[in-house]
């Protein structure tokens, strides 16, 4: 046994350090001048620890001004995401009704159309609805672009839950809700894969923000504002780095409060 | 388990309170104007700042909004602009050559820079005499657009040498290689003295044209379109034969290794790991934004043919990039800022130079500009025949102008190509076979294009791109159509 | 088992259901429905939408070389891409389940981590990395005495192809170990301990306890995989864009540069060619998931 859980650990310690290397090399590259990142090659280590990337990164990404728009974005359209995908799930996993199938297949199949595909007839239900250039706008059209996926993966898990708690909830007199409050904790690792992949995508989201903003700059989020590091004869990699840098930490933060829920799920709760 | 429930509803709840909070509306605030602006250059963001300022200095019920948007997005993004009518007052667009304004106006985008219609002559007195077209920037005698950098410095054949590494190879940049023979002879020497690449050049995507081009710019007048015979070019025997000495170069490991973009190649040549770059006149600006110089290089013009120039880089009346959208409803307050920003000695002027962005049409260049490699490069474009103007197909055919088949020839595949001309430096054959495939297609596209217009009434033909009287090397003057 | 709906059920079935139905409905169903009235068209994406060309796009874009070299790299790129990264991360995910691994907060943060870097910039990397002039790969190789040249993978059709699998997982990785650890922990930690004491190897466990328990996610998750890898992007175009030649162009790039390539824009060309790749893809998808359920069918019949 402790064999083996050191020749994994070992094993995984190598590959994990692989994989970590281009990531850590992008994070060096935030403390390299454009010609240190060049000509450093392999290296981890910055040529000279240089802190003006930041100073640039802050100012052009525009940290201060559009860091507010962006945890409001991110953060509503990944509540919007999560509680529309754990209903809608839930429903099609353990209900029959007229339409559940037709509709099953629906979201199969639109998985299907690239999202990127579809972004001007959004634009114009947006401009229809009235809210291009507000916050509402962007946060619908944010929340409506990642489709259908969190809800496969919804049902996918509400299908797997074994129906004897089901029938213990029926014979508790449980009625639908209350059976849904009980289910719905064991769904913790799907809701924190919701969560966590929902906020880095709309993190990093800058293509509704730019598009649905345009009359109204100032609603634009950080990802925008990165894009002000590729310029039209320079791309300003070290700033990009930085600004990358900043930007991931509260990412990471969000990863390291859910991954928790990864840990115990519902080996406890089937005992119980 | 109630809570779960009970959250669920907060957060609905939550996030439709999120939703509630719109942004403030648009337009003026206290009797100020806001005049919008955009362009894709990032870079100048600072420079947008400072002349900004200064114009609502002077202007004191003008606020101006100058936003850059990065260039891939803006070419997507600025037609969704127009479509939900939220344009900016003034744009900037730089694509189609000479047909630019002509086809902005048939999109519907742009209107008479003067509120009027007719520029005042103080105003096109500005640049010189020919600068503005009509079919051109002058559509019914209204200027619709005017040149903005100047077109016999701004573009590419010129040749970088980094000083330090032609020093290590026993070579001297102030003697440039100056014929095909003699850069192949530099390469050799370079490589053999030096852990240096010779040539370094981007080669992805459409950026591995930069080098063909340059090359192919003093052989005929690019890869592209031949206007004296009315064809595409790629296949012809003088570009094949370019194109094969540049697989000789590649052959003989004179170009740098690898798929590089721009930025990459560019950095190569700046950190000293290669000692020949092709490129045009914005580099200086590049270079000095990331702290490489110009007394760290020479410039020089591309080499020639060792028979002697053959043909030469086009010069066009192409220069438009600013223009008065629309959809402005500050018609006045654009023109006010365009008249300004074009005052040939005034602030905006002055700073465009200290920020080294590159050579306006409108301004005394030779006063103006300081930075050494800039000058050099200025001289070596005023040398006789280095950039010639290229006959104009608008200008035979004015019908042209609504016309979409040369467009559509080419937009079926843009890049096809850089793509050929790729695949064949990888797999070391012949350009040949592919280019006449290239050049059959696009033909007959351009041909069945012009003729089916022609059936529905314009008057547009081959000819229109057939000027049998053009040698590639003389100017093609305008008073020749 | 799914319960029929009756009653007041019915009321909160519908309840639940309108929030993902009203969003689904406008961006999702109706924009598609956009899509395909557009793709009947020649529309620059902008103006009055008056051109219609009936089949016309559909045709020229199926008598297109260039479109069916780009669809085969792309189900290329998506098995491959899929075949490597599925089973990895669910190996990966597996260790980082067990209770007597160490150290598993440090190395899901390590998979994690290239997550959250825009694709421009992981383009960027690699571009640096992989360069052969003075690459990171190529110097160490060298210094190694594994090769004695530098190598552009990017030179030629194959190793490019490589290239952007590898790169592909290498970002996407630490998604599907999530989406594995999200589904392993259907399975009770007790089942494992209790086919421990029997002897079972590795190879058993996971084949007759890990599988059948998670099977309902899994399918999920496979169709996930292959319908991510078949929409790639970003990485074709800031690593290879869609070269040497053509040689890695793929669906998205391909209708990215056919239809934004040049003003003006071919939107209605876009639109028939992104419905009509969508289509072959739900085809091709399903085809194989109905292979699937027919060869586990016959391994019924046989008691295999």
């Amino acid at each position: 046994m402790t064999a083996r859980r050191w020749t994994v650990t070992l094993v995984m310690l190598v590959v994990g350090a692989v994989w970590a290397y281009p990531f850590l090399w992008t994070i060096s590259a935030a403390f390299k001048t454009q010609q240190g990142m060049f000509t450093g090659g392999a290296s981890l280590m910055p040529d000279l620890w240089s802190f003006e990337n930041f100073e640039r990164a802050w100012v052009n990404a525009g940290f201060s001004r559009f860091f507010a728009n962006t945890v409001l974005y991110t953060v509503s359209s990944t509540l919007i995401e999560l509680v529309k995908s754990a209903l809608c799930g839930y429903v099609i996993a353990r209900y029959r009704f007229p339409g559940r199938d037709f509709l099953h297949k629906m979201i199969i199949a639109t998985l299907f159309v690239p999202v990127a595909s579809i972004i001007v007839p959004q634009f114009v239900l947006i401009e229809q609805l009235g809210l291009l250039n507000t916050r509402a706008g962007v946060i619908l059209a944010m929340s409506g672009a990642a489709g259908a996926l969190y809800v496969l993966l919804f049902i996918g898990f509400f299908s797997s839950v074994p129906d004897e708690l089901f029938e213990a909830a029926k014979m508790d007199g449980a009625g639908f809700l209350r059976t849904f409050s009980l289910i719905l904790p064991l769904a913790k690792p799907v809701i924190a894969v919701v969560v966590i992949f929902q906020f880095i995508a709309n993190w990093n989201e800058f293509n509704i923000p730019l598009v649905f903003t345009l009359g109204q700059p100032e609603l634009q989020n950080l990802a925008v504002g990165m894009l002000s590091f590729q310029g039209e004869h320079v791309t300003d990699w070290t700033g990009f780095a930085a600004g990358m840098t900043i930007s991931f930490a509260p990412m990471l933060i969000i990863f390291l409060f859910f991954q928790k829920y990864f840990v115990r799920g519902l080996a406890g709760a089937t005992k119980g | 388990m109630k809570p779960a429930a009970a959250t669920g509803l907060a957060l609905l709840l939550l996030t439709a309170a999120a939703c509630g909070t719109s942004g403030s509306s648009q337009n003026t605030t206290g009797g100020q104007i806001t005049l919008k602006i955009w362009d894709f250059s990032m870079e100048q963001v600072e420079f947008h700042k400072k002349v900004t300022d200064q114009f609502t200095r002077e202007h004191p019920n003008i606020k101006v909004e100058w936003r850059s948007i990065a260039q891939a997005e803006y070419k997507t993004t600025l037609p969704l602009a127009f479509q939900s009518r939220q344009s900016p007052d003034i744009f900037y667009w730089s694509e189609n050559g000479p047909l630019n304004s002509r086809i902005l106006l048939n999109n519907g985008w742009i209107k008479p820079l003067h509120p009027s219609g007719t520029a005042p002559d103080e105003f096109i007195k500005r640049w010189p005499q020919g600068s503005f077209i009509e079919g051109v920037n002058l559509i019914d005698g209204k200027a619709h657009g005017f040149p903005f950098t100047d077109n016999l410095y701004w573009g590419g054949g010129y040749m970088f040498m980094h000083n330090d590494v032609f020093k290590q190879a026993g070579l001297d940049p102030a003697s440039p290689p100056r014929t095909f023979s003699e850069l192949k002879a530099a390469c050799a020497k370079i490589r053999s003295a030096t852990k240096a690449e010779c040539i370094t050049s981007p080669n992805k995507g459409a950026d591995v044209m930069r080098l063909f081009d340059s090359f192919a710019g003093v052989v005929m007048n690019g890869s592209g379109f031949d206007l004296k015979n009315g064809r595409f070019s790629l296949d012809d025997p003088k570009i094949l034969s370019t194109f094969n000495f540049i697989q000789e170069l590649n052959k003989a490991g004179y170009i740098a290794p690898g798929t590089n973009d721009k930025n990459f190649s560019r950095q190569q040549f700046a950190a000293g790991q290669a000692a020949i770059y092709f490129d045009g006149t914005w580099m200086p600006s590049v270079w000095t934004s990331q702290g490489f110089t110009s007394d760290k290089y020479s410039v020089a013009a591309q080499p020639l043919p060792d028979a002697g120039r053959t043909g030469a880089p086009g010069r066009e009346p192409n220069l438009e990039k600013y223009f008065v959208s629309s959809q402005t409803g500050n018609h006045d307050a654009a023109w006010t800022f365009l008249d300004w920003m074009t005052k040939p000695d005034g602030f905006f002027v002055q700073e465009y130079y200290k920020g080294g962005f590159g050579t306006l049409s409108y301004a005394d260049n030779k006063k103006m500009v300081t930075d050494p490699a800039l000058r050099k490069i200025m001289e070596i474009a005023e040398t006789p025949g280095f950039r010639v103007n290229i006959p104009v197909p608008l200008l035979k055919c004015p019908d042209l102008a609504r016309s979409k088949a040369y467009q559509s020839a080419i937009s079926k595949r843009p890049d096809w190509a850089s793509e050929i001309i790729t695949e064949t430096l990888n797999n070391g054959g012949t350009l040949d076979a592919a280019a006449k495939e290239l050049v059959t297609a696009r033909q007959s596209a351009l041909e069945e294009g012009l003729k089916a217009e022609a059936a529905s009434g314009l008057k547009v033909s081959m000819d229109c791109y057939t000027f049998p009287d053009f040698d590639y090397v003389t100017d093609y003057g305008l008073d020749r159509y | 088992m799914r319960t029929p709906a009756k009653g007041l059920d019915r009321l909160w079935i519908a309840a639940f259901l309108a929030p993902f139905l009203v969003l689904f409905l406008g961006f999702t169903l109706w924009p598609l429905a956009a899509t395909v009235y557009y793709s009947f068209f020649d529309w620059s994406g902008m103006g009055p939408i008056e051109t219609f060309v009936g089949a016309g796009n559909y045709t020229s874009i199926v008598q297109d070389e260039l479109f069916w070299l780009a669809v085969g790299n792309t189900v290329l790129f998506a098995v491959v891409n899929t075949a490597i990264k599925l089973p990895l991360s669910l190996v990966a995910a597996i260790f980082m389940t067990r209770r007597w691994v160490r150290l598993k907060r440090v190395f899901r943060t390590m998979f994690f981590a290239p997550l959250v870097i825009p694709v421009a910039m992981a383009g960027m990397v690699f571009t640096y990395l992989l360069n052969p002039s003075n690459g990171a790969l190529n110097s160490i190789l060298r210094d190694l005495g594994i090769i004695e040249k530098s190598f552009d993978v990017f030179a030629s059709r194959w190793s490019a192809m490589l290239a952007l699998v590898l790169v592909s997982i290498w970002q996407i990785f630490g998604q599907y170990m999530l989406y594995w650890m999200a589904a392993l922990q259907n399975v009770p930690e007790e089942v494992y301990e209790a086919a421990d004491l029997d002897g079972a190897s590795e190879w058993t466990k996971l084949t007759r306890i890990t599988l059948p328990l998670i099977k309902p996610v899994a399918v999920i998750i496979l169709l996930l995989a292959l319908v991510n890898a078949m929409h790639v992007f970003g990485l074709v175009v800031t690593l290879t864009g869609g070269g040497p030649g053509t040689s890695t162009y793929v669906v998205s790039y391909f209708i990215y540069q056919e239809a934004f390539g040049s003003i003006p824009f071919q939107y209605g060309y876009a639109s028939a060619a992104a419905l009509l790749f969508s289509f072959l893809a739900f085809i091709l998808v399903s085809g194989q998931g109905l292979i699937v359920k027919r060869a586990q069918e016959l391994r019924k019949e046989y008691g295999v």
